[in-house]
């Protein structure tokens, strides 16, 4: 049992008084016989230690000289708590290590420094990572590392970051062929998937998994009575007298939300609510000012600030020792989200979370019902790796093109051994290297453009001004084109979407940040305020706030449906929702496991179909669409359709006979894809995707920092760009990444076959009622609904000027 | 194409992005942006430089339809010093020889910095402004007490919004309290800025062809 490798590590945890766990005895043992793989444990169980120890174990034997072990996180304010954690054993034992951290917020002197001597030990992030691979003598620079660490490897995973990421260690692995890898991750439901892409294809990796058991106990904060509560709705801003109640100003608590908007409407609410506590009430999110934000994580810590209503923002990073309860307003979405919000009180192992749920409309409450029995039964959501995002790839090339340059024979073969483009094909390749090298087929021959040039097999990049645009461009997170918010003094108070802004005019009042702003002047990308005492409702809105139920979530929910009213299966929130579920069943039916619930319904609106699948949103939106088109096909007309993670409406004229066209058609595989196609006006969500690709892929250039303006030659929109793409160069991968993207993430076309295929096998329920049930008044009011027909442009411009007309007051 | 009678001249709207002056046999445009595609090729992004072919085709065709006596330019026909290269002007140079017209190109602020520079052409004027009568030209905005100002610079777009749809098109914006008229940027290979409809303002938004035309109503307050 006892390897001498190790005395020094035991030796510091002797002094601390702590005995090694049993899963960081075994990460260390795997890592010191030469293995890689990845650790599955819960956050704040001893996971960082149970990483690094090994390799600190392997670097005190046999010391190096530069840069031998690299930590990548996907936080750069987590970068300053590691970078502590470690620094501590080595500072108290007098090891000869060095460890600095190198992320966006170091400053360019010590980043400068860093490149010429590497500290032994280096945090950063992937994006650092690949800025650092951009520069020259990137090959000598790691010549000596040993190991990386991927921390929070669930959080990278199945985004473009995680792509990067593989990239970045694929092009590692080429430079120091022994370098051993271990992820860190919380639970996955596919932790083998998770693990090969950490480690690479072509090594088997080891999964360490701890037994510690961390309980997570959900309990909802529920209304006094079913009847004041609503059927629907986003908000339920009303039960914020239950919300206080249920909790206690001395006890640290966050308040997680799903969306910024709701975020500033609860801060506000609990503003209202308990004005005494003001000062010790705070509001986190994405766009607040990261000086603020750090100004609350440590009023956190230091016990000052003691609720904080924030959104994923405060997902993961900073360790919130003092944090004791969480609590989560509205549906999670997801099991994976849950445990990982739950987790973040609780900063022991072995501890017990737990979690309030605030239910914000009547039928989340079969939601926390569902997710009660889902984490009972253990069960998680899968997160897979991208597939062949060719944007990402082509960021890779120029980065190591603008660093020392690449042979595509080797890049090709150290690619494949990532699990994202594990299925390149040579053709996909070659067309990416003609891209960066002759921009593309349409260009080939004109002599103007020159991103990456070849000498001698090696591509390069030659120009300075090229390679210094393309550093700034590295990375993957596309963000909307925002504005900073300023106060009239300059102090900046953070970021809001350009399109909120511009329906403002000076004098509107509108809440950011907790704060009540008078909008004063937009100058150069900067929206001057002032704080104001006006009233005002107005929120801004950003983009991207909606989630889906996952698959996991949704198999539970249906369960609920199907049992909510037997005897045998009640808890308090079936309790509670029992009225409505009565009422449902009155009006309509409530279904069975087996049933698919139908239900027609005529208003002074017209004719609405609700169809309750209960699949998330985006399934519905496409079975929404597909179904509209399978319609129309068979009789002709305009629908609205609507979607919500229970199911959707259709909205046809008076006396659409939807129950006579409907057949077992509906839910034919049978040319799915091209029926979805034919659905959606498939060109503009493609649109819509190809803006973040563009910017991937370095098509959109978004300025130096110090410059305030893109500088204007090279102002473009990426919708430009698609559209002279789709016009000269129609086969372009980038454009046809996009239509995947919108098929595959968007649309969700794998989970909508599934869902097809699960309905074919039930027995469908019509339901003719009087007025729509509970199931379908949400449905009835939900804003995000979207319209369907085959008309033309000048049809759709003119109908567009009809209701502008209508709603201008003449 | 719509005709307009503003300041007594005949204007005609075409949807091709151009004005036509039949009282004068001028044809306007505005901001072509000529080797754009090459100053983005430049700093290694890529875009096609048929762009270029594909605006001096439209041009071309617009020139043989009416063939003025007269075309103007309002400004920004090159993007920038990056613009001046041999692919980009060699076209240039045969359009001009191709046309009948005598062609005179207003200033834009993205030729000024090197308007000296242009090659001097037989055919070609190059000047800050123009009056033709009651108009007057010039590449930004410059209304005038007693003339209707006819200019580029802006690229007008139109957003139609409505709860469930979404479009942006280019446009004619015609302002009558300020009496002037903005030209949507006729090059293939340019964005839009936003307008709004105020009132006294038109828009003709161009569609598929034909021009459709939206009035400004009294401003309405944030709604939501």
């Amino acid at each position: 049992m006892s390897c001498p490798r190790l005395e020094p590590i035991l030796d510091w945890f002797q002094r601390q008084g702590w005995q090694p766990l049993p899963f960081q005895r075994q990460t260390w043992d795997a890592y010191l016989a030469g293995q890689s793989g990845m650790i599955q444990v819960p956050t704040g169980s001893g996971k960082t230690y149970a990483a690094v120890m090994g390799a600190i174990a392997q670097l005190l034997e046999s010391p190096g000289v530069g840069l031998q072990l690299l930590y990548l996180t996907p936080l750069r304010a987590l970068a300053r708590d590691i970078e502590q954690a470690i620094r501590r054993p080595i500072e108290e034992m007098g090891w000869p290590l060095t460890v600095e951290s190198r992320t966006g917020d170091t400053s360019s002197s010590r980043k400068a420094r860093q490149l010429k001597a590497m500290p032994d030990i280096l945090i950063t992030t992937p994006e650092s990572l690949s800025v650092m691979l951009s520069y020259k003598d990137s090959a000598k620079r790691f010549s000596a590392l040993k190991a990386v660490i991927l921390d929070e490897w669930h959080e990278l995973l199945h985004s473009k970051r995680g792509t990067q990421t593989e990239l970045c260690l694929s092009h590692l692995r080429r430079l120091r062929p022994d370098l051993q890898t271990w992820a860190v991750s919380a639970t996955l439901g596919n932790p083998q998937e998770a693990a090969q892409a950490a480690v690479g294809l072509g090594c088997q990796p080891v999964i360490i998994q701890s037994d510690l058991k961390r309980r997570t106990v959900i309990r909802s904060i529920l209304p006094e009575s079913v009847d004041s509560f609503p059927w629907a709705g986003h908000l339920g801003l009303r039960m914020f007298q239950e919300l206080v109640d249920a909790l206690d100003i001395e006890t640290s608590t966050l308040i997680f939300t799903n969306t910024r908007s709701q975020s500033e409407r609860w801060y506000q609410a609990l503003q209202f609510a308990v004005p005494e506590y003001g000062d010790r009430i705070a509001l986190h999110h994405g766009s607040i000012h990261v000086k603020e934000r750090e100004a609350i994580e440590a009023g956190v810590k230091s016990g000052d600030i003691k609720w904080v209503v924030c959104t994923s923002s405060l997902d993961l990073g900073v360790d919130f020792q003092p944090v004791e309860r969480v609590v989560q307003i509205g549906s999670a979405k997801n099991l994976a989200r849950l445990l990982q919000r739950a987790g973040r009180s609780a900063h022991i192992p072995e501890g017990t979370s737990e979690i309030l749920f605030l239910p914000t409309n009547a039928l989340e409450l079969l939601e926390i019902s569902a997710f009660r029995r889902g984490l009972a039964l253990g069960d998680i959501e899968a997160r897979h790796p991208l597939a062949c995002p060719y944007d990402v790839l082509i960021q890779h090339l120029v980065t190591l093109a603008c660093g020392d340059g690449f042979v595509p024979e080797a890049v090709l073969a150290d690619v494949r051994q990532t699990v994202a483009y594990a299925d390149l094909t040579d053709g996909g390749f070659q067309w990416m290297l003609n891209f960066i090298e002759n921009g593309g087929q349409c260009l080939s021959a004109y002599p103007r453009y020159r991103k990456v040039s070849r000498e001698d097999g090696v591509y390069r990049v030659t120009e300075g001004a090229i390679a210094r645009m393309h550093r700034m461009g590295i990375g993957t997170i596309s963000s909307n084109q925002t504005v900073r918010i300023v106060y009239t003094n300059r102090k900046d108070i953070g970021t809001v979407e350009e399109n909120f802004v511009s329906r403002l005019k000076k004098g509107d009042v509108f809440f950011f940040a907790g704060r009540q702003l008078e909008f004063w002047m937009m100058k150069d990308m900067v929206v001057y305020v002032r704080n104001t005492t006006k009233k005002s409702t107005v929120t801004p809105v950003w983009y991207g706030g909606n989630l889906a139920i996952s698959d996991t979530l949704s198999h539970h929910l249906r369960q609920e449906v199907a049992n909510a009213l037997m005897d045998s299966h009640q808890n308090e929130e079936l309790t509670c929702i029992r009225p409505i579920l009565s009422v449902q069943q009155r009006l309509s039916r409530l279904p069975a496991a087996d049933e698919l619930l139908i239900e027609t319904c005529q208003t002074r609106e017209g004719q609405h179909l609700y169809v309750f699948p209960f699949e998330g949103r985006w399934v519905h939106e496409g079975l929404g669409f597909l179904w509209g088109y399978r319609f129309a096909r068979q009789q002709h007309a305009t629908f609205t359709i609507s979607v919500n993670d229970y199911g959707f409406e259709i909205l046809a004229p008076r006396d659409y006979p939807f129950k006579t066209l409907f057949s077992e058609d509906f839910l034919s595989l049978e040319a799915l894809y091209d029926d979805v196609k034919a659905s959606l006006n498939l060109s503009e969500l493609t649109q819509r995707r190809f803006r973040d690709i563009a910017q991937v892929a370095g098509l959109v250039f978004k300025g130096y920092p110090s410059s305030r303006k893109t500088s204007g030659q090279l102002q473009v929109s990426s919708s430009l760009i698609f559209e002279v793409f789709s016009k000269y160069e129609p086969e372009n991968l980038l454009l046809r990444q996009a239509e995947r993207e919108v098929m595959a993430q968007q649309l969700e076309v794998h989970r909508l076959t599934a869902t097809l295929d699960r309905l074919s096998h039930l027995t469908l329920r019509w339901q003719d009622t009087k007025r729509p049930s509970p199931f379908a008044f949400p449905l009835l009011v939900e804003r995000l609904n979207s319209r369907m027909s085959n008309e033309s442009l000048l049809e759709r411009i003119e109908r567009l000027k009809q209701q502008w007309e209508k709603k201008t007051p003449s | 194409m719509i005709d307009l009678t503003l300041a007594h001249t005949t204007l005609t709207l075409l949807p091709e992005k151009a004005i036509y002056l039949p009282d004068w046999q001028t044809l306007l445009v505005a901001d072509l942006h000529l080797g754009k595609s090459e100053t983005f090729q430049h700093y290694g992004i890529p875009i096609a430089n048929r762009v270029n072919q594909d605006t001096l085709d439209r041009l071309s065709q617009l020139c043989q339809r009416f063939r003025p006596q007269r075309l103007v330019i309002l400004g920004d026909l090159f993007h920038s010093r990056l613009a001046l290269v041999d692919e980009v002007l060699e076209p240039w140079a045969a359009f001009l020889h191709g046309t009948d017209a005598d062609v005179t190109l207003l200033v834009g602020n993205h030729d000024r910095p090197f308007a000296h520079h242009l090659p001097q052409i037989p055919n070609q004027q190059i000047t800050e402004t123009l009056a033709l009568g009651t108009l007057f030209l010039s590449h930004d905005p410059q209304p005038q007490a007693n003339h209707l100002n006819l200019c580029g610079h802006v690229h007008p777009c139109l957003k139609l919004t409505t709860r469930l749809d979404s479009l942006r098109l280019p446009c004619f914006y015609v302002d009558r309290p300020q009496n002037l008229i903005l030209l949507p940027s006729f090059g293939s290979f340019t964005g839009g800025y936003e307008v709004s409809l105020k009132l006294g303002t038109v828009a003709y938004a161009i569609a598929e062809g034909t021009l459709i035309p939206f009035e400004g109503k009294p401003s309405r307050r944030l709604s939501r």
